[in-house]
């Protein structure tokens, strides 16, 4: 992945997908607008470059494939959520503003975010442009702010 | 006009109601009470008595006219009126008390006899007139005239005369009341009184057809007036029904004067006032004898009014509460046994067929509005007057393998009414065993070959058994086929029905077969859901990564366009970007559409066989439909240009529905359904104005009512149960404005609001503007409402839609 960053990098932002397909475009974009974009293609890839780095934004699959005590579960990313809100990845992770991308049904998901707090908006796959516009104006509000 | 009713025995109530045509705003029975108080007719406890009763029923009876004493006269004005507008026959055999909501709930007996005398538009006013316990001293004191003369029976005539000239005519026609007066005068100076009563029935319908614009159907009388009121009734058309007439209809078949549909309606109503045991406690004791033989001698009419296929229908209605004895009185009961034996010989069970017809009407009135199978079993098992309505579906679709309910709904439906669903058991165990239609057709039996075209078409779709459901007779097997598009061309089907049937028949026909389309539907659709479910999740990732793909090839193409940009120069360079920009932006909005569908279909995969699983919740009813109207806000470049701008306008009661349970997922389904709808169906304001879309609270005890308003596209009368069909849409105007989408929508907004014990309906649909070109322009404005219970106990549950 080649990051271009047109000027000063507005804000860091990681993508937690395992189909990396479905979110090329947007990514592509983002780095467009001056955003430092970077993938995790597991679970496991995403806990490490949390802990690793920081990030202002995180795109989050929830349907990611998980082995929770043996037994393979595909919401993999609710766990990921659950630990970046819970605190288990650090405070600087905690306040970290999410993105969550899904190809099931949002009214489903919606009923598992076990907390909307920090949850930037809760999106399809198929309409990824509506979370790069919240992400330009949330950055326009804290440029405000 | 309020169909106004009123138990009295004054001729002064009349005039009240006269005075009361519409936009007078008085009140016609305390009118008529004062003026009976201020003349001090009768006792204060017989006035105490009819204001109590005209205070619960608060309507207007036909009463009788009586010239005095025991002799009961009768002069019964029934009229006619406003055909276009309807009313009711009130249950328990009182007379016509009309409204269509309640005509809904009277009993099948009646609704039979309105059924078949087509008459469901009719607007019935009743007014009574009995002068039988009118003080005849305080009349004689009142009147002028030169009494010493007459005979004690012109006397009695010239009261009644007096009282209806003097006092009821008085406020409504005063220029025709001197004429009126005149007449009468010079049939008193002629020694004949009688002439007296057809001025006054002249002016009386004169008055009534001036006031009401309407006429006076029938009107009753004794013997000694027969003669002069013949005159004025064929002047009036009005319908004159007397003692003689009542003999001569029974006794030899000829036709009364006047309309029989009006001395029809005119003995329900005598038989059904003379049949009041409230009316008897108002009369005088002595005329119970009388009443009895009027009672009689008005079912008599009555049975001979009716069509020989209403018969037996008017029977069962008058056998109903009483014996035939009591019914047609002593005198005429040997006569009508003998018409009712004969009927029943001759025309055998073709009243089985017009009862069926009834049943069918009434079933396809209830299932009119039903969109799917299960929005039926949710009225049926609501509403036990319905339970025809099982007989109709269980024999159509023969759901029993799909939806068992139905079929135990119909065992209990059957066995509830054994009677209702008598059977030739015979012919059906013969249609049972048939393997093809032609083996009954052979055996030459009209019905036999209808039920076959029944059966083949039944298993054409698949049905698997049939029910042990029956209708009444094998008649009933016809008029089912006869439902049945692909039979109903059928010439030998039809030799049962009377001619003027035929066209209600195929409104009835049509009826029962969107039903039937509709109940189709959802049993495909059930199967049809769980394909969606699985297409729409895997459908997804790969439209994402088509258009993601594409997004990523413009945005290369975009920096590649920023690395030559001094080679393309600065023009160009813009150019290309905002060329491209305009592809990304399109490709997102085609995503989006995408999307929404996906999300729409997901959402029918929640429901697996009419079952969705609910968790009620306490929640923030107003937040969500506030939150939820951004969301369709922000989706307006998916159908207007991008610059277009959509708001939403809420009154308070909308944003004050802060606690609500339910399940937040479904209603939020609900409202972004019918919001989008609102959007998608909204014309562009034009001159840089938004969208506005209006969102009003109306709460009401136990329910949660929003309005939701746009000015648009219209929905066509016709349409506005049509659109809540799934996989409908609306038709040409829709098309040509390329709205996307499954006409799924509204259905799922429909579906689950009924989770929530609600719906949502089209409520109106209406031009708000006279200018065509403006109209077109902004649109009609139609509204959207939806309903949802408030009083849904918390927790989770497995909801049958």
């Amino acid at each position: 992945m080649t990051i271009k960053p047109n000027s000063a990098i507005l804000a860091r932002i990681l993508f937690v997908e395992d189909q990396p397909d479905t979110v090329s475009g947007s990514k592509r974009l983002l780095m467009r607008y001056g955003f430092e974009v970077d993938s995790a293609h597991t679970l496991e890839e995403a806990y490490d470059k949390l802990r690793d780095k920081g990030y202002d934004y995180l795109f989050l699959d929830l349907m990611l494939p998980s082995t929770t005590q043996g037994q393979l579960l595909e919401l993999g990313g609710l766990e990921l959520l659950r630990d970046i809100q819970g605190g288990a990845l650090g405070e600087r992770n905690r306040d970290i503003k999410i993105v969550i991308v899904t190809g099931q049904n949002k009214s489903f998901c919606l009923g598992e975010v076990p907390d909307p707090k920090n949850c930037l908006m809760l999106t399809s796959k198929l309409e990824q442009h509506r979370a790069l516009d919240a992400i330009r104006r949330d950055q326009q509000t804290r440029a405000g702010t | 006009m309020e169909a106004l009713h009123l138990q009295t025995n004054h001729l002064n109530d009349l005039a009240g109601a006269l005075r009361e045509h519409p936009g007078s705003g008085q009140d016609p029975i305390s009118i008529g009470l004062s003026f009976l108080e201020g003349k001090g007719f009768k006792t204060p406890r017989f006035y105490e008595r009819v204001r109590d009763y005209v205070a619960k029923r608060d309507y207007f009876v036909l009463s009788q006219l009586a010239p005095g004493g025991a002799r009961t006269d009768c002069l019964g004005a029934v009229l006619d009126y406003d055909r276009s507008r309807f009313a009711r026959i009130e249950p328990n055999g009182l007379p016509l008390k009309l409204s269509r909501e309640e005509a809904a709930n009277t009993t099948p007996e009646v609704l039979d006899i309105m059924r078949c005398l087509q008459v469901q538009d009719l607007h019935v006013l009743h007014i009574g007139l009995s002068l039988a316990d009118v003080s005849i001293g305080q009349i004689v004191a009142s009147w002028d005239g030169d009494y010493a003369r007459l005979s004690e029976s012109d006397l009695h005539s010239l009261r009644v005369v007096g009282l209806l000239i003097s006092q009821a005519l008085q406020a409504q026609v005063r220029h025709q009341r001197n004429v009126v007066l005149e007449k009468v005068r010079r049939a008193i100076q002629h020694g004949s009184p009688s002439q007296g009563i057809e001025g006054l029935l002249d002016a009386l319908c004169s008055s009534v057809r001036e006031a009401l614009g309407a006429r006076i159907a029938a009107v009753f009388s004794y013997d000694w007036y027969s003669d002069t009121l013949t005159k004025v009734s064929e002047k009036h058309e009005t319908g004159l029904v007397s003692d003689t007439y009542f003999e001569k209809s029974i006794t030899r078949g000829t036709t009364v004067t006047g309309s029989a549909f009006s001395q029809a309606i005119a003995s329900v109503v005598l038989r059904s006032t003379l049949d009041d045991p409230r009316y008897r406690e108002l009369v005088n004791p002595q005329s119970a004898e009388r009443h009895e033989r009027l009672l009689g001698k008005a079912n008599a009419l009555l049975f001979r009014s009716f069509g020989s296929t209403e018969r037996p229908l008017l029977l069962r209605l008058i056998g109903r509460e009483t014996d035939s004895k009591h019914v047609f009185g002593q005198r005429h009961c040997a006569t009508v046994d003998r018409i009712c034996r004969d009927i029943e010989e001759v025309i055998g069970n073709q009243v089985t067929t017009r009862r069926l017809l009834c049943m069918q009407a009434s079933a396809a009135a209830a299932i009119n509005n039903v969109n799917d199978l299960n929005s039926l079993i949710n009225i049926i098992t609501s509403d036990i007057q319905h339970d025809q309505v099982l007989g109709v579906l269980a024999m159509l679709f023969d759901v029993q393998s799909v939806q068992p309910a139905i079929c135990e709904l119909s065992l209990a439906g059957a066995s509830a009414s054994p009677n209702r669903f008598d059977i030739d058991s015979a012919f059906l165990a013969d249609l049972k065993n048939c393997k093809n239609s032609e083996t009954i057709a052979i055996e030459g039996h009209p019905e036999a070959q209808a039920a076959g075209s029944c059966l083949r078409f039944l298993r054409e779709r698949g049905v698997r058994h049939l029910l042990p459901f029956r209708f009444p007779l094998r008649n009933g097997w016809a008029i089912v086929a006869f439902l049945l598009d692909d039979v109903r061309q059928s010439s030998k089907l039809l030799y049962r029905l009377p001619e003027k049937q035929k066209s209600a028949l195929e409104s009835y026909a049509g009826l029962i077969s969107n039903c039937m389309r509709a109940a189709e539907t959802t049993i495909s659709a059930d199967n049809a859901r769980r394909l969606i479910g699985h297409i729409g999740h895997e459908i997804s990732n790969p439209v994402a990564e088509l258009g993601e793909g594409a997004i990523e090839a413009i945005a290369e193409a975009m920096d590649v366009a920023d690395a030559l940009k001094d080679k393309l120069g600065n023009a160009e360079h813009q150019r290309l970007i905002r060329q491209w920009d305009a592809k990304i932006a399109d490709i997102n909005k085609k995503m989006s559409n995408v999307a929404i569908n996906m999300d729409i279909a997901m959402d029918m995969a929640q429901e697996t066989n009419g079952r969705i699983e609910v968790a009620f919740e306490p929640f923030d009813l107003s937040s969500l439909v506030y939150r939820i109207s951004d969301q369709v806000a922000s989706e307006v470049g998916l159908y207007f240009r991008p610059t277009d701008k959509c708001e939403f306008v809420f009154n308070d009661a909308a944003l004050n529905y802060k606690s609500f349970v339910g399940d937040p997922r479904l209603i939020g389904k609900v409202f972004l359904n019918i919001l989008r709808n609102a959007l998608k169906y909204s014309n562009p304001p034009g001159g840089g104005r938004s969208i506005r879309i209006s969102i009003h609270g109306n709460p009401q005890p136990g329910l949660a009512i929003f309005l939701v308003k746009n000015w648009g596209v219209p929905v066509p009368e016709g349409k506005k149960e049509l659109i809540f069909r799934a996989f409908e849409r609306g038709e040409q105007l829709d098309r040509l404005r390329a709205k996307r989408g499954m006409g799924l929508g509204l259905y799922i907004a429909r579906r689950f609001a009924m989770v929530h014990k609600g719906t949502v309906i089209c409520r109106s649909s209406v031009p708000t503007l006279i200018d065509p070109a403006r109209r077109q322009r902004e649109g009609f404005e139609t509204t959207f409402e939806a309903r949802l219970a408030t009083n849904l106990p918390v927790g989770t549950y497995e909801v049958q839609l």
